[in-house]
């Protein structure tokens, strides 16, 4: 759980990374222009700043410049070649063009959170305890026998929490996009994963979708 | 062939002809001249031998000698004083040759003078030319015919000489002509030339350069109509490149409105179908679904509404200003009420010319926004005055004024202010779901109807928008 500053001028666009960062465990502060921005971040410190670079009386750029050590990701419609390298130019630690999808936004704070080491190093739901680092899930004290692509899966679950994800998407997030495989093989991992850690209440099946983690 | 290489060669043949036509006129004077004097020379000459001879002829008879002994020394006399001058003499009397000969007996049937009387013939034998000059002898003698007879190829060879030089100096004279018709052609043309190279740049493409020539002559005109032909391309492809700027900025500005509410829809949507959610957020989610989708369809309303103004004949009818801005009242009484605003309305009985369904809307987005700049409690006022023509030939035009107390405008924001999806201040603009396009079908409207609008602002004062309309 990363504490996250959401800066955006569009009320409905800061509500919605806002609801899918809170989904996937994250805390966010809204703000929703520039000078404010900086007020706040100068009084609390956050793991993640996402910003947009247009806001009003004080733009995405002029605020980084002003900005301490904090990580950016620059949130906008603006594509331009330019735009992306002046950004980088300034630090920020990635880019995002509107209009982005969900997963593709929280695979990137994630990322960036992983670089920053500031990522939950252990998840934990009805009694089993995964550690991120040491790649192992335990039951009170005992550890849980899981394959390596158990785990994969098994991080893509947590990392995208109460999101459904669709058996194609689950192949390409744990197994990569070079693998062609069944989906079959989620299924058969889903079960395997449920009957280890005892979560067949929480790894749900969403009619038509896929799977999601709840909760 | 170039012109100048044509001027060339007309110039230097009309030049070669008249030259020698001129030389052979002027070496024929010459030689007639020359001929002329000999000829009177011949005749003096043989006046004078005639009347010394007719004296030696009368002393001899006087002394009674022997006549034709005598005579014969006499003329032997002469001859011997004539011979190195090329001269020859003969006598005939009664047609039989007394003494000498000039040697061409045919030539002497073609002398037949009268008493009294000479002639004289020229006659060119082996290329040697003689003159001949026959006359009787005068009084007593009158039966004698004297034949003088003077060699004259000198006069003849030196016309020859003449025309020679002429012909060699004439050549000189023709070089140094070409050399000076070459100069003087490559200066005139020099300007042609510059035209040439210009107009060419100009065809390649570069209408920046301009022909430099001076003087106003025909082909300095033609410079200067190229110029302007110059100008007025570079100025049309100036107002081409503004013109799809122009358009290039709305389809940018057209995307970039699509995006926000694109990336909402798509967000909100993908939220609802995977996120674990509660019922408060979707409820929040579907809210800002169909807020956005209102967006884009006043978006898409807005545009229809612009391209139609722009296809739209303006039917122009006599629109009395007074009803009209009762009727704008009615309509916009409701927000007028929410913002608790007083619109102040000063009209006499104007009247415009214009379509009156146009008319109202323009007024109705101009208030609107006047009143979305305005704090709550404020006052608008809608003014109409007549202004008559400053001169003559002017037209008496009505005002119209819209003036706010609102927050009002910097002059960098109201250069833009008509530009499509513009918007002075994008969060309260977007929190009223305005999509930008107000003021640019303001605008279109308002050149529709040949009309002008005029903007003055100052920060925290208030806004006068002024448009200036035709009276009937």
């Amino acid at each position: 759980m990363a504490e996250i500053l959401v800066v955006e001028d569009e009320e409905s666009i800061s509500d919605l990374i806002a609801n899918n960062l809170k989904l996937v465990g994250h805390h966010c502060v809204q703000i929703y222009d520039g000078p404010t921005a900086l007020e706040v971040a100068s009084k609390q410190g956050f793991d993640l700043i996402l910003m947009d670079v247009m806001l009003p009386n004080l733009s995405g750029f002029e605020v980084m410049e002003q900005l301490g050590e904090t990580p950016v990701i620059f949130l906008t419609a603006l594509d331009s070649l330019n735009d992306r390298i002046k950004g980088f130019n300034l630090g920020a630690d990635d880019y995002i063009t509107k209009p982005f999808e969900t997963l593709e936004l929280l695979a990137r704070v994630h990322a960036v959170l992983r670089r920053t080491q500031k990522n939950a190093e252990t998840f934990e739901a009805n009694g089993t305890k995964v550690s991120f680092s040491a790649r192992t899930v335990s039951r009170g004290h005992e550890c849980v026998e899981i394959t390596p692509k158990e785990f994969d899966l098994l991080e893509v679950l947590i990392m995208n929490r109460n999101i459904a994800l669709s058996r194609e998407k689950l192949l390409e997030l744990a197994w990569g996009f070079d693998y062609f495989g069944e989906t079959r093989t989620v299924d058969n991992h889903i079960q395997k994963l449920r009957a280890k850690l005892h979560w067949e209440d929480i790894i749900k099946t969403i009619y038509k979708l896929g799977y999601r983690l709840e909760i | 062939m170039k012109l100048w290489f044509k001027i060339f060669l007309a110039t230097l043949s009309l030049f070669l002809i008249a030259f020698n036509l001129g030389i052979f006129f002027l070496s024929n004077i010459v030689y007639k001249a020359s001929l002329d004097t000999a000829r009177d020379q011949a005749f003096a000459q043989h006046n004078f031998v005639t009347n010394l001879l007719a004296r030696h002829l009368t002393i001899i008879l006087a002394q009674e000698r022997d006549m034709e002994k005598a005579r014969n020394m006499a003329l032997s006399d002469y001859a011997g004083y004539f011979e190195n001058r090329g001269v020859r003499l003969e006598l005939i009397r009664d047609n039989v040759t007394v003494y000498g000969s000039v040697g061409a007996s045919e030539i002497l049937d073609q002398l037949n003078p009268g008493p009294g009387m000479r002639q004289s013939v020229i006659s060119s034998q082996d290329g040697r030319k003689h003159i001949y000059v026959a006359g009787y002898m005068p009084g007593p003698f009158s039966d004698y015919l004297l034949i003088y007879s003077q060699e004259i190829t000198d006069i003849a060879a030196g016309q020859e000489a003449l025309t020679n030089k002429l012909i060699v100096s004439g050549m000189i004279l023709t070089l140094v002509f070409m050399v000076v018709l070459y100069i003087i052609l490559k200066r005139l043309m020099k300007p042609v030339r510059v035209l040439q190279r210009t107009s060419e740049e100009i065809a390649a493409g570069a209408y920046n350069v301009r022909a430099d020539i001076k003087g106003n002559d025909e082909i300095a005109l033609l410079g200067s109509r190229l110029n302007t032909m110059a100008d007025e391309i570079l100025s049309r492809m100036e107002e081409e490149r503004q013109n799809s700027l122009a358009k290039q900025q709305f389809i940018d500005n057209f995307a970039h409105e699509l995006r926000t509410p694109l990336t909402t829809l798509y967000g909100y949507a993908e939220f609802l179908q995977r996120a674990n959610s509660s019922d408060d957020e979707r409820i929040a989610a579907t809210d800002h679904i169909m807020r956005h989708v209102r967006r884009i369809q006043d978006i898409s309303a807005k545009l229809l509404e612009l391209s139609l103004t722009r296809r739209a004949e303006i039917v122009q009818v006599e629109i009395p200003l007074a009803g009209c801005f009762e009727r704008v009242q009615t309509i916009l009484s409701p927000s007028l009420a929410q913002g608790q605003i007083d619109l102040e309305i000063s009209c006499d009985d104007q009247i415009i010319l214009g379509n009156d369904v146009l008319i109202e809307q323009l007024l109705i987005n101009l208030i609107d926004n006047a009143i979305k700049a305005s704090p709550e409690g404020s006052r608008i006022s809608l003014k109409a005055s007549q202004q008559d023509p400053a001169d003559e030939s002017g037209q008496a035009v009505v005002l119209i004024e819209i003036a706010d107390h609102g927050i009002g405008m910097e002059p960098e924001q109201i250069e833009r202010i008509f530009e499509p999806f513009y918007r002075v201040d994008v969060a309260r603009s977007r929190a009223s779901g305005g999509a930008g396009l107000g003021l640019s079908l303001c605008k279109q409207i308002v050149d529709a109807h040949h009309a002008e609008i005029e903007v003055a602002s100052q920060i925290g004062q208030g806004t006068v928008v002024t448009l200036c309309f035709a009276t009937p």
